[in-house]
């Protein structure tokens, strides 16, 4: 069966394109800004750092370089006022933002502002699972 | 190749081998010779390391991608996934390694299922004991196996939600036992829980390459890389020569002993080119199905995990359950997870939930016109291991009652388990199986065939420590 997300994600794109004319979707904004935006909606309630959101957007895009098909995706998700719960790639845009912030080094405190520190990579800064018990010493426990 | 005749031509250099090759040379003369057929190459880790950071490195294409090596028809979108080159998938593996359960290998004589295995865990004990050192497993003192010794290193970290699980379950909800290094040991450093462990960034985990083992330098040992095997020439009980091809040239080598520790798919390749006559060779290929478990949770943050797979719960593995649906063991697994809801960034828990299977003679490995190039054909897990995932829906809300849970979502089963199981399974007698319990071929005298290609059933418990074990123990009966 067609998952609710999956389903929104067709859904609304399919309708997005029939409801604007082709220069319309393609003026509304760059892809850039429309994932920052994407970024700071979900996150509205938290102090982030604008400018590394944006540098977090262009190492991001850089990274997965969005082909034709995907610009339009992301196109239609701003047209269409999405947000995480009705997209995977929008949920891993946003999250990934998050992995790559100094937000859970400082123990997810919700007022100090989210600054970005680099594209987050197990292989070039190892040892920095947000989970772990080298961010959370004081919660881990021992086995027996 | 220095001699036109070796008292032991071992193929290939993962576990399977490497295990049977350390005892085998601890028992044998100092003037033994032995030739090791690996079909690729040594790809060292830093090497490999480079390659994930975005780096260049000239061995990139050393060894061929698995999905390259056999014709793959599954009936169910399937992978069988493993990693070609010295080492075999000890450098793909994620290192975990809980022991079988006694009854793991009594499925017919305690729940009629399948059929028992020719080794009890009793004798298999000693051999448990003597890998766990050899890979310096972390462990826990208190287990639902029974063990004659402490694991070598200490066991892993416990986050907030495994300790409750832990207080309410005792031995049956442990840190999971694993290759993962709790702190640094024999050249390995310690596991800093980076959740990348097929290629572990930290080199904390076990592979051959970091084993300190040294069969493949012993001067006793020759090894030819680029070399893969696809035949054996087989007369009466006795396979005679292993036929193999290295820079596209077809050679022979006569060996005294062969033992075949490929993996199942190309196991299995060989001897179907040999002619083997029994019929269950290339049978009953198979491994476990896993699923994810998220658990969502009212006020409480699931931190402080110090590796991949924080601990095993057993609560839905034994039981008369198994008469009629499969085992489930528990993985509280550290694949990234995170809420993002304001304030309950964590509060989650994810499991994988791994379901047992068992052999059925439809799934099985064929040879092509190519006989480098095996066929696999694999029609999906069986109503068994089906079973068990309803029974497991319907019970872990239950279990999970001592957390304040909010709710619980199962994802999708996924494709693979990234083991491979079965195809010349171990038996009593030759009518049940292809090898005996010293992993020899029931035909064929002289023949071993490693690896878990031998399991008799498809316990939920990752495969590697106990293909380890049977290795250790083949080669300490055999000589």
């Amino acid at each position: 069966m067609l998952k609710r997300r999956k389903f929104l994600e067709l859904a609304g794109i399919g309708g997005a394109f029939l409801l604007l004319p082709v220069s319309i979707f393609f003026a509304v904004k760059s892809l850039e800004d429309i994932a920052v935006d994407l970024i700071v909606k979900e996150f509205h309630y938290l102090r982030l750092d604008h400018e590394g959101v944006k540098k977090y957007v262009r190492d991001y895009l850089q990274k997965d370089k969005p082909g034709i098909a995907a610009g339009l995706k992301w196109r239609s998700y701003y047209v269409l006022n999405f947000n995480s719960s009705d997209s995977d790639n929008i949920k891993f845009l946003v999250t990934y933002y998050l992995l790559s912030s100094d937000f859970f080094i400082n123990k997810m405190d919700e007022t100090k502002e989210v600054k970005y520190m680099g594209i987050n990579h197990q292989y070039t800064a190892p040892c920095s699972s947000h989970f772990s018990f080298m961010i959370f010493p004081e919660e881990a426990q021992k086995a027996t | 190749m220095k001699y036109d005749k070796y008292d032991l031509v071992i193929i290939g250099t993962g576990f399977a081998s490497s295990f049977f090759l350390q005892k085998y040379l601890s028992k044998a003369s100092t003037t033994t010779k032995v030739l090791v057929l690996e079909r690729g190459y040594l790809f060292p880790h830093a090497d490999r390391l480079k390659i994930a950071r975005g780096e260049s490195s000239e061995d990139k294409n050393i060894n061929v991608a698995s999905e390259h090596t056999f014709v793959n028809t599954n009936d169910v979108a399937k992978k069988w996934i493993f990693t070609t080159g010295f080492g075999g998938s000890s450098n793909c593996w994620w290192g975990c390694t809980p022991r079988f359960l006694p009854s793991d290998f009594k499925m017919r004589s305690l729940y009629g299922i399948a059929s028992d295995w020719p080794v009890t865990y009793e004798e298999l004990e000693p051999y448990y004991m003597e890998a766990e050192e050899i890979m310096s497993i972390s462990g826990p003192q208190d287990t639902p196996f029974p063990r004659s010794k402490p694991y070598p290193l200490p066991p892993h970290m416990f986050t907030g939600v495994d300790t409750i699980l832990n207080a309410k379950y005792g031995n049956q909800y442990i840190s999971q036992p694993t290759a993962r290094a709790r702190k640094a040991v024999k050249g390995r450093n310690g596991c800093c829980a980076s959740i990348a462990c097929n290629l572990c960034p930290v080199n904390a985990k076990f592979t051959i390459e970091n084993s300190g083992m040294q069969v493949y330098d012993d001067p006793r040992v020759e090894v030819i890389y680029g070399a893969q095997a696809f035949s054996l020439t087989l007369e009466g009980n006795t396979a005679k020569e292993v036929h193999f091809i290295k820079d596209d040239k077809e050679q022979i080598i006569p060996g005294n002993i062969i033992a075949l520790g490929a993996n199942p798919i190309f196991n299995a390749n060989i001897l179907l080119n040999s002619g083997d006559t029994n019929p269950l060779t290339g049978k009953g290929l198979g491994e476990q199905l896993g699923l994810q478990a998220l658990v969502y949770l009212e006020n409480m943050r699931n931190t402080g995990g110090s590796t991949w797979v924080n601990a095993n719960g057993y609560m839905l593995y034994d039981g008369t359950h198994r008469k009629d649906k499969a085992a489930c063991l528990i993985e509280a697994n550290n694949a990234p997870y995170i809420r993002l809801e304001k304030g309950k960034w964590l509060n989650i828990a994810s499991y994988r939930m791994i379901f047992e299977d068992l052999p059925f003679d439809h799934n099985s490995i064929m040879t092509t016109d190519n006989k480098l190039k095996p066929e696999v054909k694999f029609s999906g897990p069986s109503d068994y291991t089906m079973k068990g995932i309803e029974y497991m829906k319907q019970k872990l809300p239950g279990i999970l009652s001592v957390l304040p849970v909010e709710k619980i979502e199962y994802l999708e089963p996924f494709p693979d388990e990234g083991h491979i199981l079965g195809a010349s399974r171990m038996s009593s007698n030759p009518h049940e199986g292809v090898v005996d319990k010293n992993l020899i071929h029931h035909n064929y005298r002289n023949l071993f065939v490693l690896g878990s290609g031998a399991f008799t059933t498809y316990t939920p418990s990752n495969p590697t420590l106990t293909l380890s074990a049977l290795s250790l123990m083949a080669a300490d009966r055999s000589f």
